[in-house]
């Protein structure tokens, strides 16, 4: 007799928690559980805060407003979750060969895996969420409580339509195209999460009055009418029991529509996925052979880098997430401020590329033990893959330093300044800190390593910080270069040796 | 005329994590031989090799390759080796010329030299055809043999391979034994740690017998028989007498 579903999904569930296991650095399942318990024991205390303004604003019936901006952030989240989540359940081998060569029917994989991804972007929001919508009902909002299904729903759906859009992918792109296509989908999607958390504040002022006039004042049947179907979710979420039946049912039928009429498509797509790794890529290249060395080292290092399937999805990432941060400078600083606002997000680019490729560079060194056979000294490896990082870093950031420059002299010299510092001090740290693994598993393992992750945030907040500050002919600039240097300090290699391996 | 300096002179080696690995190893190699280092998993046999090749610090003893001390000129010494570890160590994302252009560079070769070098590796070990596929989709003999080219694109004097013929097909194994016996014919010292004790016995000039950490027999293939309690009929039944693993595998 074959495994039944809630058994499979259980073994899914399992593989889902040791990732989250990992991810937060718990050795074990019980330290998981403190772990998770204390983040949500933090999360209910701010939370009665944020609870307490959210029964002010039920109480002035923008209760539905509410759920509604919630809904145009999370669903976009959710579905780029679900794009994540739907391309490693097709790429990740894992055990995919071993259920697949299994007498199981690739519905109930597919089924198994599809409830997986649903929990697990239900868990990213509602880890979030849940807390605030208890704290409210403590405080007397029950109806607040309609968050946690509607939620549910949500994911339900948007795992759905995030599996037919990667199967959708797969058919009309193939197999090769679809990793990167998807990855860079999903960061554009959930870097709109990002921009629609800001949106309201990029609008031009008369823009946000005639908007807040149509949202009191909706025509019927409009947009903002909150009684049209475009408005379920939110009023799912807001605890109109109709709605929230109604959503449930979508969300349920999405999901089960996909997965029945998907099944095989995943199975042959799984398939597939797993016979392109065999599949021979032949690389274009030149016929004369070049071997002087320190160019040999940074093409291997250029090369590598630019056939990593991962670096276009971070570099965009990184860019985009960047760009709330121009806007909202902008904004603050009017019209004659474009510049300034330009010079930190710059900054928090070059130093975020920047070590984004220097973890590629240092972490990934797939045949390091090999290198160091080498008769090449340990500083000239270091120097090259420096070279190597810094060329591309400089490449992404010639055009818009040279138009700042051009638009105002000073501010694009300051910019200049900070963005080398930013770059090489972001690329140091990885390589102070890097983290041997294979290339395949870069993005598990940047994510592991979570404190060089937070000091490489620190560090491009600081000089970005200290940029607009220098920029604007402040003084304080001085105080976040002290704490990036201090942050550096902290992290630079102390004298002394490794304890040494066995063979 | 100069005598030809050792390929590979050990004295003394030690290294311990804890326990003892390598426990007092003096070993030496001459040019063109062809050395098996047999042992069983754990006796210290890949650890040895790393001392050489420079992936670990002895904690005492010396280590001489090619007359050049690596502990004193360890970039010298370096030019003259080549390891093949256990697992191939390739970058996916390269093709196999790639491949080799990037450790001939490591090994600052002339590129008029390194060219032709790698065309007739690549021909010799049937990987021409693949020399601009990337190696990701590659099986363990196909990686096998690129990380062999690489070893031998600088030609070494002191090859040394940890498990070399793991995952090769019959006929990329009669290959690689060609080559490493044309290598030895070149004057190259080979080194070779193998669980296949038939290679050691059809291709080693002497084989050594290692068990925690310590060399405990070397010599032909005819004096290691003589060592056995009996007159030993075969290496394996030598090998299992001598490092005690008789006992072990009947338990």
């Amino acid at each position: 007799m074959s495994l039944s579903l809630p058994r499979l999904l259980r073994h899914d569930l399992r593989l889902s928690w040791r990732r989250m296991c990992a991810f937060l650095r718990a050795k074990t399942d019980l330290q998981g559980v403190l772990v998770i318990a204390a983040i949500v024991a933090v999360l209910h205390l701010v939370g009665w805060w944020f609870a307490t303004s959210l029964t002010q604003w039920a109480q002035d019936g923008q209760m539905i407003h509410l759920t509604a901006m919630g809904v145009v952030i999370i669903l976009p989240w959710l579905f780029s979750q679900g794009l994540t989540g739907a391309t490693r359940a097709l790429y990740s081998r894992g055990d995919l060969d071993l259920l697949f060569a299994s007498p199981l029917p690739p519905s109930k994989t597919l089924t198994s895996r599809a409830l997986a991804v649903a929990i697990e972007s239900f868990g990213s929001v509602g880890i979030f969420l849940l807390p605030i919508a208890v704290d409210a009902a403590l405080q007397g909002q029950p109806s607040w409580l309609a968050v946690a299904p509607a939620l549910a729903a949500t994911a339900l759906l948007t795992t759905g339509l995030a599996l037919a859009a990667t199967l959708g992918l797969f058919a009309l792109l193939g197999p090769k195209r679809t990793r990167s296509v998807g990855q860079v989908l999903a960061t554009l999607v959930g870097a709109w999460f990002v921009v629609c958390a800001q949106i309201f504040n990029f609008l031009p002022t008369d823009w946000r009055a005639a908007l807040r006039a149509q949202m009191d004042h909706p025509a019927p049947g409009s947009l903002f009418d909150p009684n049209t179907a475009l408005w379920l979710p939110a009023r799912a979420a807001a605890g109109d029991g109709l709605a929230l039946a109604l959503w449930s049912l979508l969300g349920l039928v999405v999901f089960v529509a996909a997965v029945a009429l998907l099944g095989r498509a995943f199975a042959r797509g799984a398939l597939s996925a797993a016979g392109d790794a065999q599949v021979f890529q032949v690389v274009r290249r030149e016929q004369k052979f070049r071997c002087e060395r320190a160019g040999a080292l940074r093409r291997k290092e250029w090369r590598l880098l630019a056939r990593d399937p991962y670096l276009v999805s971070q570099v965009l990432l990184q860019s985009l997430y960047t760009m709330p941060i121009a806007l909202v400078i902008w904004k603050a600083l009017g019209e004659g401020g474009i510049a300034v606002s330009v010079s930190p997000a710059l900054v928090a680019v070059a130093a975020q590329i920047s070590a984004a490729l220097a973890f590629l560079a240092a972490s990934s060194e797939e045949a390091g033990d090999f290198v160091a056979t080498a008769p090449v000294s340990g500083g000239e490896l270091l120097l090259r893959k420096l070279e190597a990082v810094a060329a591309p870093v400089a490449l992404f950031l010639v055009l818009p330093l040279a138009g700042l420059v051009w638009a105002d002299a000073f501010v694009g010299a300051v910019t200049l300044v900070f963005a080398v510092v930013a770059a090489a001090s972001t690329a140091a740290l990885n390589f102070w800190k890097p983290l041997q693994n294979r290339r395949g598993d870069l993005i598990k393992t940047h994510a592991q390593n979570k404190l060089v992750g937070l000091v490489e945030h620190g560090l491009a907040l600081c000089w970005a910080i200290a940029a607009l500050l220098a920029c604007l002919r402040l003084w304080e600039a001085v105080l976040p270069v002290g704490a990036a240097l201090v942050l550096l300090a902290f992290n630079a290699p102390r004298r002394g040796r490794r304890a040494p391996q066995p063979a | 005329m100069t005598e030809k300096p050792d390929a590979l002179r050990l004295r003394n080696l030690q290294k311990s994590f804890g326990k003892k690995a390598v426990d007092g190893l003096d070993l030496t190699i001459r040019p063109g031989e062809f050395y098996a280092l047999l042992g069983a998993n754990g006796a210290g046999k890949t650890t040895t090799l790393r001392m050489v090749a420079g992936l670990l610090q002895p904690d005492a003893g010396e280590i001489f390759v090619d007359g050049i001390d690596v502990r004193k000129n360890p970039i010298e010494a370096k030019r003259r080796i080549a390891w093949l570890p256990d697992e191939p160590l390739l970058y996916d994302k390269l093709s196999p010329l790639e491949y080799l252009e990037f450790v001939a560079g490591l090994w600052g070769m002339k590129a008029e030299e390194a060219g032709p070098r790698a065309e007739n590796l690549l021909r010799r070990l049937n990987l021409w055809e693949q020399r601009n596929q990337r190696c990701e989709g590659f099986s363990r003999g196909m990686r096998q043999k690129t990380v062999l080219a690489g070893a031998l694109i600088h030609a070494p004097r002191l090859l040394m391979l940890d498990e070399p013929l793991t995952g090769l097909d019959a006929g990329a194994a009669r290959q690689v034994k060609d080559i490493l016996a044309e290598q030895t014919r070149a004057g190259v010292a080979v080194v070779l740690t193998t669980h296949i004790l038939e290679v050691a016995e059809k291709l080693a000039d002497r084989i050594g017998i290692i068990a925690e950490g310590k060399l405990i027999a070397e010599g032909d293939l005819n004096h290691l028989k003589t060592l056995g309690a009996a007159q030993a009929a075969s290496l394996e039944e030598v090998f299992l007498e001598l490092t005690g693993l008789r006992n072990g595998a009947a338990a």
